[in-house]
C-alpha cells in the first residue's frame, strides 16, 4: 500500500457541510452517479480520462476531495469498533498474530492491483503516475524492502510461521473475499472506480485505521522495528501524497469522473468493513472456537435458537459443517497462488 | 442538542459473557440520565449489544450527535473507551462522556484525550448541568466544566482538572422516572435466564454493608435511599412486560419499606412477576414477608451466598452465616421464589473445597446455582489490598470467572474444578425445579416457551463454560501484571481470612495460611470522594 498522502491542505480545509451531509451514509451512499456495492459494472460509463480538464476544475475537484476525504474518513470501514477494541484493550501478541495472519494476504498482492490498473490506464499520463507510485510500493523508500517483506518480519515476530509457508497456507476467507471483490473492481469496473479503490480507498482509510492499531501493537510489546510496517503507513510521505492530490485533481475533471472515483472508494471500504468484521471474529475464535454466536440487531425466533442448539449439541452436524468449512478452504488459493494470480 | 448514549459491548463480540444467557439488564443508568435531560434535548439510546457491529458508526455519521455519552463497569471499561474514541474520529466536534462504576472509582483509566468529560457518581443532575454549559459554550467550542460537580475534564492544556464531588440526591422520588420510550426498538429482547420479556427498574440505590468485594456501598458512601412504595408501583404497573426485574443491591434492607410495599401492592392489586437482588440473612430473619413478597409477584431473589463456611463469609465481611443462607433457602422455596444463589470459589482452594461447596449447593436445592471466582474488583478494600498480586491487569478478567491471582491448584486444574460446577450441581437445579412447580404449579406451563429458548441458549453457553481449556486460552498471554511479572504463586498471598474466626480455626487453617501473613483488611477508606480536598484546591491533575 502506499505510503500516507496526508493530503494536508484537504485535511486542514473545513468540509462543506452539505458534503457532511452527503457523508452520512445509509442512503446518501450511492451518492451522485454512485451506486451502492452489489451494482452490476458500468463499462460504458467510462469518462474521458483527461489531464487536459485540471486546470479548469480545480475549485470544484478540490472541494470534491475535501468532501471525499471527510466521507472516507467516517466510514464504518475505517472506523470499525474492532480497531477502536485494538487502540484501547490490552490484545495480546498472540491476538495480533491471529490479526496479522489474516491481514497479511492483503498486503501481498496489494501491487497487483496497480499493476492491473496500469495496463488498463486509459492515457500514457495515468500509466506514467501508476509507473510511479509502483516502483514506490516496490520497495523505495524502505531499504529495499517490499511491503510484504516488512509484514512477513511483524508475522514472525508474533510467532507466527504463515510467510515461510506461503506456498501452503490456505488465504483466510476474510481476505480473500477482500482480494476478491477488489481484483473485481480494478479489472471489471471503470479504469475510475479502480482508481478510486485502490487510491483514497486505501490511502485515506490505512492512516487512520493504523493510527489505532499500532497504540495497541505498543501495548503489546512489539518493537519499533517490529511494527515498521504500521508506522510506515501512518508517516507523512509528502511526495507520494502530493501524487495522489495531484492525480485524482486530474482525472477527476469531470462530475462522471468523480462519481466513479468515489464510488470506488466506498466499494473498497465497504469490503473493507466486512473484513475486519472476518478479523475481529478469527481473533475471538482462536480463544472461543465455540463462541456463542452473537445476536445482532433482529432476535431470533425461538425455532432457529432451537435449531442452533441442536445443530451444535450434533456431533455428526457438528462434522459436516467442520468438513464443509474445509472444502471451502480447500477451494481457496494459497497465499503464493493468490499472489500469482494476481501476476497473471 | 443531539445526545447519543451508548450501551458498549461487554467484549469483543462473540466473546464468553453473561449477557449472553443469564441476564441481559436494560441499560438503566443511560435511560435515567437521558431522561433528566429530555425536556431540552433530544436523546438517543443506542444499546450495542443488541446491534450490528456498524451501528455505532452509522448512528454517528447520520445522526451527527452533539454530545456522546456511554457507562461502564469495570469489565467493560475498554468498550466504553472504543466507543469514546470512534465518537471523536467520526465526529471531532463532539462532546464526550463516561460515567458509570468505573469511571468513578478508577477515573485515572479514563484520562485519554478523546474523552472530554468522566461523571462521577450519580448522574442526573450532573448530566443537566453538563448540557446547560455545553449549549453556551459549544459555539465557541470551550470544552471547560469548572465547577459542575461530580467531573473531571480536560483543560485547554489537556490537564485533567478535578471538580467538587457531586452530593446525592436527597430523595429517589426527586428524580425523573426513567423514560424507557428511550429503548422502546430493543423492548422484549430483555431476561434474565427464563424471565422474559424483561423490563428493569431501581427501587433502591446504595447499601449498608461493607463487605470487602464489593463496590456498591463504596460507590454510594454507604448512604442507601429508597423510592416510595407509591412510586415503585406506578412504574412496575407502566411496564408493558410481563416481568420486572429490580436492579437494586440490596432490595431487603429496610423492614419498613418493605411492608409498605407489600401494602401499595396489595392495595392496587399488582399483577407482575418481579425478581431483585436481596440478603440471605433477611430472608431467613423475615419468613412471613418473603410469603407477602411472593405472593405479590416475587419470582426470584439473587443472594450473595458466596461460601458454605463461616469462615470464609468472615473473610469477605459478609456478616451472614451459612445457616442463613439455607434457610433463606428453605424459605424461598416454599414459596415459590426462585433463588439464584452467587457462590464465590477462591484461588486458594483445593479440590476438597471444590467438592464441599458442590455438595452444600446439591443439601440446598438451590434453583439457579452462579459460580464466580474472588475477584478483588477495582473501588474495593480487596482491590487496595491485593493490587500488587494480582497477575494481570486486564480487566476484561475481572468478570469473576477468571482468577486474577495465583491458584493453588495448577491453574489446569483448578479451571477443571471450577467448571465442573454446573454438572455437579445438577440434582439441586432438579429438585429446585419440582419445589417451584409445587408452589406455583401454572408457571411453568405458561412460560414454557421462554424455558425452552433459555435452555437452548444455555447449552450453547455451558459447551464453552464446560471446558476448562476455553478459561486457559482466555488468559494466554494476558497474565502480565505485576504478580505475574514478580512471579508470584499462592504461597506468596495471604488470602483473606474471617477476622473473628482466625484465633478459633488457627490450627485448622493453617495451610491456608502459609507463606503470608494476615491481610488487614479494615483499611483506611482511601476512595473517590478523597479527591474533593484536591478539587476544592482547585488542583488538577
Ligand atoms: C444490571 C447489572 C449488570 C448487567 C449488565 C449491566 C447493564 N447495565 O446492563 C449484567 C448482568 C450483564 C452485569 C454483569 C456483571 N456485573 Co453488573 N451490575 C448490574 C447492576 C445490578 C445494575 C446496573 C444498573 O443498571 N444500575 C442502575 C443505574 C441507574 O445505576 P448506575 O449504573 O450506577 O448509573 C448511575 C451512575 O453510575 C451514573 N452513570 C452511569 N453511566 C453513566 C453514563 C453517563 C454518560 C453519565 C452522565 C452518567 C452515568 O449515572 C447513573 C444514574 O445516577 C449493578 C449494580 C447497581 N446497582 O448499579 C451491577 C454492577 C455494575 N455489576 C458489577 C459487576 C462486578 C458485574 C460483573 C463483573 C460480575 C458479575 N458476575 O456480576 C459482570 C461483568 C459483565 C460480564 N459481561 O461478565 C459491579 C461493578 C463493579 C465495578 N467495579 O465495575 C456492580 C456495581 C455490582 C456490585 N455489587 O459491585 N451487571
Ligand atoms: S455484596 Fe451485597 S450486601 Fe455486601 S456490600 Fe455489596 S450490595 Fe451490600
Ligand atoms: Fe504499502
Amino acid at each position: 500500500m502506499m505510503r500516507d498522502a496526508s493530503a494536508v491542505e484537504a485535511r486542514e480545509a473545513p468540509p462543506s457541510s452539505d458534503a457532511r451531509a452527503e457523508a452520512a451514509g445509509g442512503a446518501a451512499l450511492g451518492g451522485p452517479g454512485g451506486a451502492s456495492s452489489g451494482a452490476a459494472p458500468q463499462p460504458s460509463s467510462e469518462p474521458r480520462v483527461s489531464a487536459s480538464a485540471a486546470s479548469g476544475v480545480t475549485a470544484e475537484a478540490r472541494r470534491f476531495l475535501a468532501d471525499l476525504r471527510v466521507e472516507i474518513e467516517s466510514h464504518p470501514g475505517v472506523n470499525h469498533l474492532f480497531l477502536g477494541r485494538c487502540a484501547t484493550s490490552p490484545f495480546a501478541r498472540q491476538d495480533y498474530r491471529v490479526f496479522g495472519e489474516n491481514h497479511y494476504p492483503l498486503v501481498c498482492v496489494f501491487t497487483s492491483y496497480l499493476e492491473r490498473l496500469l495496463v488498463r490506464a486509459p492515457t500514457s499520463d495515468a500509466k506514467l503516475w501508476l509507473a510511479k507510485v509502483l516502483v514506490d510500493e516496490y520497495g523505495e523508500g524502505s531499504e529495499g524492502e517490499d511491503h510484504a517483506t516488512l509484514y512477513g518480519h511483524f508475522l514472525r515476530s508474533c510467532g507466527s510461521t504463515v510467510p515461510d509457508r506461503a506456498d501452503v497456507v490456505k488465504v483466510p476467507a476474510p481476505a480473500f473475499e477482500f482480494v476478491r471483490e477488489h481484483r473485481r473492481i480494478v479489472s471489471e469496473e471503470p479504469f475510475l472506480v479502480g482508481l478510486g479503490a485502490v487510491g483514497p480507498g486505501h490511502e485515506w482509510a490505512i492512516p487512520k485505521m493504523f493510527d489505532a492499531v499500532i497504540p495497541g501493537l505498543r501495548r503489546a510489546g512489539f518493537t519499533p522495528d517490529e511494527i515498521g510496517y504500521f508506522t510506515l503507513h501512518v508517516e507523512q510521505d509528502v511526495d507520494h501524497g502530493a501524487w495522489l492530490e495531484e492525480a485524482l485533481l486530474r482525472f477527476g475533471g469531470t462530475h462522471e469522473a468523480r462519481a466513479q472515483i468515489r464510488r470506488g472508494a466506498i466499494l473498497s471500504l465497504e469490503a473493507r468493513a466486512r473484513f475486519w468484521s472476518g478479523v475481529q471474529r478469527a481473533v475471538v475464535r482462536w480463544r472461543q472456537p465455540n463462541a456463542v454466536r452473537v445476536d445482532g440487531a433482529s432476535p431470533r425466533t425461538i425455532a432457529r435458537e432451537i435449531l442452533m442448539t441442536a445443530w451444535d449439541g450434533s456431533p455428526r452436524l457438528r462434522a459436516l459443517e467442520a468438513g464443509y468449512d474445509s472444502f471451502l478452504a480447500t477451494r481457496r488459493p494459497t497465499i503464493r497462488e493468490l499472489v500469482e494470480q494476481g501476476r497473471r | 442538542m443531539r445526545v447519543l448514549l451508548v450501551m458498549p459491548t461487554p467484549f469483543e463480540n462473540g466473546r464468553l459473557g453473561l449477557e449472553n444467557v443469564v441476564w441481559l439488564s436494560e441499560p438503566v443508568a443511560l435511560t435515567s440520565v437521558g431522561t433528566a435531560i429530555q425536556d431540552r434535548h433530544e436523546v438517543r439510546v443506542l444499546d450495542l449489544r443488541l446491534e450490528e457491529e456498524d451501528a455505532l458508526v452509522r448512528a454517528l455519521s447520520t445522526w451527527k450527535p452533539d454530545v456522546v455519552g456511554t457507562t461502564s463497569m469495570t469489565t467493560d471499561a475498554y468498550q466504553a473507551k472504543a466507543v469514546l474514541r470512534t465518537a471523536k474520529n467520526v465526529c471531532p466536534d463532539v462532546l464526550t462522556l463516561v460515567g458509570g462504576h468505573h469511571p468513578t472509582l478508577c477515573p485515572d483509566e479514563f484520562d485519554v484525550d478523546y474523552v472530554d468529560v468522566i461523571v462521577q457518581g450519580e448522574g442526573e443532575h450532573t448530566l443537566r448541568e453538563i448540557m446547560e454549559r455545553w449549549t453556551k459554550q459549544r459555539e465557541a467550542g470551550d470544552r471547560t466544566f469548572d465547577g459542575v460537580r461530580g467531573t473531571r475534564w480536560r483543560d485547554a492544556n489537556g490537564v485533567r482538572r478535578v471538580n467538587a464531588k457531586r452530593e446525592q440526591t436527597a430523595s429517589l422520588d426527586d428524580l425523573p422516572v426513567p423514560n424507557r420510550r428511550l429503548i422502546e426498538k430493543y423492548q422484549g429482547r430483555y431476561f434474565f435466564t427464563a424471565f422474559r420479556p424483561m423490563a428493569s427498574i431501581f427501587t433502591s440505590r446504595g447499601c449498608s454493608f461493607d463487605c470487602n468485594f464489593c463496590a456498591i456501598w463504596e460507590f454510594y458512601e454507604r448512604r442507601t435511599r429508597f423510592l416510595s412504595a407509591k412510586k415503585i408501583v406506578d412504574q412496575m404497573e407502566a411496564c408493558a412486560e410481563p416481568f420486572v426485574f429490580v436492579l437494586d443491591d440490596n432490595f431487603l434492607t429496610n423492614k419498613r419499606r418493605v411492608v409498605e410495599l407489600c401494602d401499595e401492592m396489595e392495595r392496587r392489586g399488582l399483577k407482575k412477576y418481579w425478581m431483585t437482588q436481596g440478603r440471605t440473612d433477611f430472608a431467613a430473619d423475615n419468613p412471613e414477608l418473603v410469603a407477602r413478597l411472593a405472593k405479590n409477584g416475587l419470582v426470584m431473589l439473587l443472594s450473595g451466598f458466596e461460601s458454605n463456611d463461616d469462615d470464609n463469609l468472615a473473610a469477605l465481611r459478609k456478616k451472614s452465616s451459612w445457616q442463613k443462607n439455607l434457610r433463606a433457602n428453605e424459605i424461598l422455596r416454599e414459596n415459590g421464589v426462585v433463588s439464584t444463589g452467587i457462590f464465590m470459589v477462591r484461588p486458594d482452594w483445593t479440590k476438597e473445597q471444590f467438592a464441599g461447596l458442590y455438595d452444600y449447593v446439591n443439601s440446598l436445592d438451590i434453583g439457579i446455582p452462579l459460580f464466580t471466582i474472588l475477584t478483588p474488583l477495582p473501588g474495593t478494600q480487596l482491590y487496595r489490598a491485593y493490587r500488587d498480586k494480582l497477575l494481570t491487569d486486564d480487566h476484561r478478567l475481572f468478570d469473576l470467572l477468571h482468577a486474577v491471582l495465583p491458584t493453588r491448584l495448577p491453574r489446569e486444574e483448578f479451571y477443571g474444578e471450577f467448571c465442573r460446577a454446573y454438572d455437579a450441581t445438577e440434582k439441586s437445579v432438579r429438585s429446585a425445579y419440582k419445589w417451584f412447580f409445587k408452589a406455583r404449579p401454572t408457571f411453568i406451563p405458561e412460560n414454557i416457551t421462554s424455558i425452552v429458548w433459555f435452555y437452548a441458549r444455555t447449552w450453547r453457553y455451558q459447551r464453552i463454560h464446560r471446558d476448562h481449556r476455553s478459561f486457559l486460552r482466555d488468559e494466554e498471554g494476558l497474565l502480565n501484571g505485576p504478580g505475574a511479572k514478580a512471579g508470584l504463586t499462592w504461597e506468596d498471598i495471604a488470602y483473606p481470612k474471617g477476622d473473628e474466626h482466625v484465633a478459633a480455626k488457627a490450627a485448622d487453617d493453617a495451610p491456608a495460611a502459609a507463606g503470608g501473613k494476615l491481610v488487614k483488611l479494615r483499611i483506611p477508606r482511601r476512595i473517590w470522594a478523597d479527591d474533593v480536598a484536591e478539587a476544592s484546591a482547585g488542583v488538577g491533575r
